[in-house]
């Protein structure tokens, strides 16, 4: 059978080796034939009461069986998913909820308690799940007409398998991601395009059965898209990070060594956590074949440290933003000779085309800076419901031949090297990251906006010793003798996840200008790199 | 309830890591650090750091559960815990 579905990738694993665990949590292990199982009844349950082809299915759930089961059996229906940040206040969720539409969401007695409220005018929900062993919530506070499932009622056995009828075209799922204007941005994925993805994965890094994946990406981080399918692909196992190991980082290296953990995937943040806090170095990782990392830029010295602790493991820097997945990488093998200079992020993968693209839309030079364009399968399809944004970005290249295809215009900075790899500058806009997630500075501003003891504010980022950057706020308050810090970030708290959060509030009498009259974000960027000095 | 310090020890801390400019008596005992924004995951790592200074032993992560460290109160208590346990 030809594999132009995620969901085929599940089937045919079940088919040839069904006994063979997919996850490992917990001390207890799923097999392929459980999981393939478990979703195919899901998926049954949901078409039953009317989801299919081209819905979308809310996963709001940590990392569990639970969240896999709802994953494969969104794909099943030929839906696709939408995973939400457990983490993330129930407003933001009920906003990507409403913004895609949801038909269907699926999450724990919890996690569910918080929502009732917000959840209760989405009219496109119909069937909410409860997955775990706590009842349904209080039915007296969701509408009467959506229907309420516990995770027993929702995998009973059905006589009807769901049908399938998406095409490789269709949607896989929406990823959420920061939007400058105050709203995040779904990001759509087809099947083509994560399965073009997972192919280049498997193929790159020499995926095999054998290997034990660790999980450790959110779900609603591109990351996890390997975590999840990739290893499906291989007939490799899953290791899910135990939730909040890495509060104690040292009990997150001793269980990488422990269950012999062979694929390590995460942002530069995690590893750097592992190397200052996880004592990394008492213990060996004889299994430990290969470090991915993706996300933001790896500091070299920390990458050294990495490579002397780790030496066997073969690492990789993969580069791309959510709307391409990967589009560069790079094998790392010699590191760079000082530690101010970064790691190259690459080369293209196969598959996918790369160029950099000057002020005038002509591919620069060797050694010059311009945007890196990518086209390719792994393209996403737009933003949900958003054709300007998609538009925006989603281009025909100012040189093209006819038949070219759309690329998309990365916003990155880059310049390609004598030797042909790119290397990473920056970005002329104002969407940085924080530990790896992609935060837009003007989401945070519009949030902090409305508070009303805020007059004015700007938000920027600050190094730190250890973590990349934070974020810092500037704030001139209305009536400074009623400015707290604590009540800002927790009127934050309500509205954003918790990685858009400044670390710093900081309260000044005025901001900087520039002769135009808008804020001086350059003067705020100095000020955050000096020793401690504030402005005003 | 103890008269160690132990609270405003703790709170101290809190403010000087994670809220300069904040007034001491916004932060009640009792506040729920985490769902108030004053404790992320990061922030959670570096104050596991500091009560294990306090407590003199090492901090496991089931531990870090919001019924040890989700107050200054439940800190306070978990470290005496602790302590008495030693």
């Amino acid at each position: 059978m030809r594999t132009y579905l995620l969901s085929h990738l599940l089937e045919a694993r079940a088919l040839q080796c069904g006994r063979r665990a997919a996850l490992a949590m917990g001390g207890e292990t799923t097999s392929y034939g459980d999981l393939k199982e478990l979703s195919a009844r899901l998926a049954a349950t949901l078409a039953a009461r009317g989801l299919g082809h081209r819905d979308r299915i809310g996963v709001y759930l940590p990392k569990g069986l639970a969240a896999y089961v709802s994953i494969f059996a969104a794909l099943e229906l030929g839906a696709a998913y939408v995973p939400l940040d457990p983490s993330a206040p129930p407003t933001r969720i009920r906003e990507t909820a409403g913004d895609c539409a949801l038909k269907a969401l699926i999450t724990t007695a919890e996690l569910a308690g918080g929502l009732a409220a917000d959840v209760a005018g989405l009219e496109s929900l119909a069937v909410l799940v409860i997955a775990g062993t706590g009842a349904a919530s209080d039915r007296g506070s969701w509408p009467a007409g959506l229907e309420i499932l516990t995770w027993e009622e929702a995998l009973e056995p059905r006589s009807t398998p769901a049908a399938n009828s998406a095409i490789e075209n269709d949607l896989a799922y929406v990823l959420y991601t920061s939007g400058s204007t105050g709203r995040p941005k779904g990001v759509m994925i087809s099947h083509r395009g994560a399965l073009a993805f997972v192919d280049w994965a498997v193929d790159t890094l020499g995926l095999t059965a054998d290997d034990r994946v660790a999980g450790v990406a959110a779900l609603h981080f591109d990351l996890s898209i390997l975590d999840l399918f990739a290893t499906v692909a291989a007939g490799a196992t899953l290791w899910p990070l135990p939730p909040g190991i890495l509060l104690t980082p040292r009990s997150a290296t001793a269980w990488i060594a422990e269950n012999a953990i062979s694929v390590w995937y995460s942002t530069p943040s995690t590893l750097i956590l592992l190397l200052e806090q996880g004592e990394m170095g008492c213990r060996d990782y004889p299994d430990l074949r290969l470090i991915l990392f993706a996300g933001e830029v790896f500091p070299t010295k920390h990458l050294r440290r990495l490579r002397r602790l780790v030496p066997r493991a073969e690492l990789y820097n993969l580069y791309g933003p959510t709307e391409t997945n990967v589009c560069v990488w790079k094998r790392v093998e010699e590191l760079p000779a000082g530690d101010h200079q970064t790691l190259a992020i690459g080369r293209a993968c196969a598959n996918t085309e790369v160029a950099a693209l000057d002020a005038e839309g002509r591919e620069a030079a060797a050694g010059e800076e311009g945007e890196l364009w990518v086209r390719g399968p792994t393209v996403m399809r737009g933003y949900w419901d958003d054709r300007e944004k998609g538009g925006a970005v989603l281009r025909r290249r100012p040189d093209v031949t006819p038949g070219d295809d759309l690329w998309f215009r990365t916003g990155d900075f880059v310049h390609r090297d004598a030797s042909g790899d790119y290397h990473f500058h920056g970005r002329r806009d104002h969407m940085v990251k924080i530990r790896g997630y992609r935060v837009e500075l003007g989401e945070v501003e519009s949030a902090l906006y409305a508070h009303p003891n805020v007059r004015e504010l700007a938000v920027v980022t600050v190094p730190t010793n250890d973590h990349g950057v934070q974020l810092r706020a500037y704030v001139v308050p209305g009536d400074p003798a009623r400015h707290s810090p604590l009540q800002i970030k927790a009127y934050l708290g309500e509205r954003l996840p918790p990685y858009m959060i400044p670390a710093e509030i900081v309260c000044t009498e005025a901001l900087p200008k520039t002769s135009t009259g808008k804020v001086d974000r350059r003067a705020l960027a100095a000020d955050a790199r000096g020793p401690e000095q504030r402005p005003g | 309830m103890g008269n160690d310090g132990l609270t405003d020890v703790i709170r101290d801390y809190l403010i000087r890591s994670f809220l300069p400019d904040e007034r001491p008596e916004n932060l009640p005992e009792e506040l729920d650090l985490i769902k108030s924004g004053v404790l992320d995951s990061l922030a959670l790592v570096q104050t596991a750091t500091f009560l294990e200074d306090l407590v003199g032993s090492e901090i496991e992560g089931h531990e870090l559960t919001p019924d040890n460290v989700g107050s200054i109160a439940a800190m306070a208590a978990f470290v005496r815990r602790r302590r008495a346990e030693a």
